[in-house]
């Protein structure tokens, strides 16, 4: 694709222009922009923070029991250590890192006290509102400007970007783009160095349990 | 009374006396002025016998306009016609203009009184407005600017006057137009030059240059103006300069009159721009001078050139708003473009709406993207040694999956029922073992204070993350089910991914045997 290499040609251009500009002071400059997730320091610090997150993912599910059921827990567990771990990388400048990190703590809060009054209602009630933000409401005006409507959904997509003006919200929502690429670089890269490490470590002991009884 | 005391200025006093008492000097004084001679001595008894100042101002002024032979009409005879054409001219004028009217047929005088006398002129507001006018008048017949006007129009008394008074009796005229236009230039800059406090560099200004100024549209500027035209004249400023000012509120005046015959939008929008929006005044009067010629019908030319084109954008709407909305506009297309960028195929399409539905596709196909390698680190290997595992991962794991991964997932948008719950199975054969496995060899506390360290550093709201952490497991139990809807709903794309996956895995596994 030429996106692909494109894309890696400017992290390329990215990375020697960090390298030799100073990375302070560059990095200081693109804060505000989308280019600075392109970075290969970037991308070493979510790693980091992803395989911490996914650490303590795997730790907090193990103590509970009801972990054991399916995998679709852990990997909404997973996911959203992932997405905080993002955000934390964006160092709170962008609207929707600050969402991200907020409405986490928000919405457990919620779900505790809904769980404390009655246990079914959090599960609907999230039902509900992931349903409904997940289509696209089928009962919009007729004289909503198409560019509104989009708008609207744009912001939905992008967390905590619903009444943003549409000027912000391209902002933010380039900026949310940039960052989700390289948050899905980084685990496609962490999930293939973890399988590939699981996998070589199952051999050994494979290797080694098949050779013990000989 | 303040007739005869040019020290002290009356704001806006019938100037009548002023008038009988110039014009005896005047006509004492005067050379002899040809033509114009029999119109004087008519307008001298006229104002003499008239008690209504306006009257007498418009008369004296038709009165010049009479002898002309352009007109076609007997000097004396025509002037009731004129008197009448003329009060219906400057009848709009606001209030001041009865007392302007008062030196209606100043100007003419002026040609003919030595400079001298125009002290007492200039206390009269209305003065200035009529030598505006005139000056605008002169400004077309000379064919000049107004560099040379003050003593050019002072050597053409007769072209002056010829000038003005067709003017006056053109009314509507494109002739008028075009006058008003350079000479509202200068009006307009001439009245900034006031609100700038500066006689000189009004003086400077006017010389042809036409900086814009807001249109007057109210009495109230006039006579603002006329304020401070007087401070000026206190102030001991050359005599011409002033003179000059005079001229400009004249064509001021003029314009204004003209104005309010052609087009009264254009007025309503130079009263907008009366705060010191010089730009929008500008083209403002560029619109105007347009609007005028579309008016008259006319082969209007363009607006003069001697007009500083600030920022002037050709056809554009000038006023305060519409500047907003464009700087908004150019605002959302820099970032749009920025985001054509970043979202692959976003160059091929053009418009707002397109764009925007790709950016939505993208982004969440992004996120689709997200939740699937979630799901796949969840399910990868709870076993490892997550101590030791910096140290397994290969050194180039960051470069190594940059490039594999853009190719493996193409923008589909088809949804199609998966159950890719399984896929983490298919990708991960070995690890299928493992998926139901506690690790409990993390000997880390679920609470990590080391999780939380380097998050509550940066953000104090993630103080509760400890005790959020503790939840995790049960919390989100209740979510599986539409976790599973959400699941569902994923695109074709996430299977065609994994099973790219499966060859990639292999050749990693092969490297990492190496």
């Amino acid at each position: 694709m030429a996106s692909t290499s494109s894309s890696t040609a400017v992290e390329g251009r990215e990375r020697k222009r960090k390298r030799t500009a100073g990375g302070e002071s560059a990095s200081a400059a693109a804060e505000a922009q989308p280019s600075k997730w392109r970075t290969r320091r970037e991308h070493e610090i979510y790693s980091s923070k992803l395989l911490e997150a996914i650490r303590l993912v795997r730790a907090g599910s193990s103590s509970a029991a009801a972990a054991t059921a399916a995998a679709q827990p852990r990997s909404r567990a997973v996911r959203e250590a992932a997405d905080r771990a993002l955000a934390v990388a964006a160092r709170g400048r962008t609207r929707w890192s600050r969402a991200i990190l907020a409405s986490r703590r928000l919405r457990l809060q919620a779900a505790r006290r809904a769980r404390l009054r009655a246990p079914t209602s959090p599960c609907s009630s999230r039902h509900d509102a992931t349903a409904a933000a997940a289509s696209s409401a089928p009962g919009k005006g007729p004289k909503t400007p198409p560019l509104e409507r989009k708008a609207k959904v744009l912001g939905r997509l992008v967390p905590g970007c619903r009444k943003l003006p549409f000027p912000a919200l391209l902002a933010e929502a380039s900026d949310y783009i940039a960052a989700l690429e390289m948050q899905v670089r980084a685990m496609t890269a962490l999930a293939e160095a973890l399988s590939a490490v699981s996998s070589s470590s199952t051999t050994t002991t494979t290797n080694g349990g098949s050779s013990s009884p000989a | 009374m303040n007739c005869g005391s040019p020290d002290q200025l009356p704001p806006a006093s019938a100037p009548s006396c002023f008038l009988n008492l110039n014009w005896d000097q005047s006509m004492a004084a005067a050379a002899a002025g040809d033509h114009l001679d029999p119109a004087l001595s008519s307008m001298v008894s006229s104002p003499a016998s008239n008690s209504t100042a306006a009257a007498a101002t418009d008369g004296l002024a038709l009165h010049g306009i009479s002898p002309q032979p352009q007109y076609g009409g007997t000097p004396l005879s025509s002037p009731p016609r004129l008197n009448l054409s003329m009060m219906g001219q400057f009848h709009h004028y606001p209030p001041p203009q009865v007392g302007g009217a008062g030196a209606g047929g100043l100007p003419i005088l002026e040609n003919l009184m030595p400079v001298g006398h125009l002290d007492q002129f200039l206390a009269d507001p209305g003065f200035a407005e009529r030598a505006a006018r005139l000056s605008g008048f002169d400004g077309r017949a000379g064919g000049s600017g107004y560099g040379g006007a003050v003593p050019g129009q002072f050597g053409l008394p007769d072209a002056g006057p010829v000038g003005a008074l067709k003017e006056l009796e053109l009314g509507n005229g494109r002739d008028e137009s075009s006058v008003s236009n350079p000479a509202s230039a200068s009006a307009e800059m001439a009245l900034k030059g006031p609100s700038d406090g500066n006689a000189r560099k009004r003086k400077a200004n006017g010389k042809g240059k036409g900086k814009d100024g807001p249109m007057p549209t109210s009495a109230k500027d006039l006579a603002k103006v006329c304020e401070q035209l007087r401070s000026v004249w206190c102030s001991n400023s050359p005599r011409s300069s002033v003179l000059e000012q005079i001229f400009y509120f004249w064509s001021v005046l003029q314009e204004e009159s003209s104005g309010k015959r052609c087009k009264s939008a254009d007025e309503s929008n130079g009263a907008e721009e009366n705060s010191a929006k010089g730009k929008a005044a500008q083209s403002n009067s560029e619109n105007g001078g347009k609007k005028q010629g579309k008016d008259s019908t006319s082969k209007l030319p363009e607006p003069p050139k001697d007009y500083i084109h600030v920022r002037a954008r050709r056809g554009e709407a000038t006023d305060s708003h519409s500047l907003a909305e464009r700087v908004r506009r150019e605002k959302i297309s820099q970032r749009m473009k920025l985001l054509q960028d970043l979202v692959p195929g976003c160059n091929k399409v053009v418009g707002k709406a397109v764009m925007l539905d790709e950016i939505i596709n993208y982004v969440q196909s992004l996120q689709r993207q997200v939740e699937f390698l979630s799901m796949k680190l969840a399910t990868v290997n709870p076993q490892l040694d997550f101590n030791n595992l910096p140290n397994v991962l290969p050194k180039d794991m960051h470069q190594s999956c940059g490039p594999l991964q853009n190719s493996h997932f193409p923008l589909e948008t088809s949804g199609a029922p998966l159950s890719y719950i399984n896929q983490p199975h298919q990708g991960n054969p070995l690890g299928c073992s493992l998926t139901n496995g506690m690790d409990n060899q993390s000997s880390m506390h679920p609470l990590d204070p080391a999780f939380c360290r380097p998050m509550n550093s940066q953000h104090p709201f993630l103080n509760g993350c400890s005790d959020a952490a503790s939840q995790v497991g049960t919390f989100w139990q209740d979510d599986l089910q539409s976790v599973v809807q959400m699941d569902i709903r994923q695109s074709h794309e996430i299977a065609t991914s994994s099973n790219s996956y499966n060859g990639s895995l292999q050749t990693v596994h092969m490297k990492m045997e190496l």
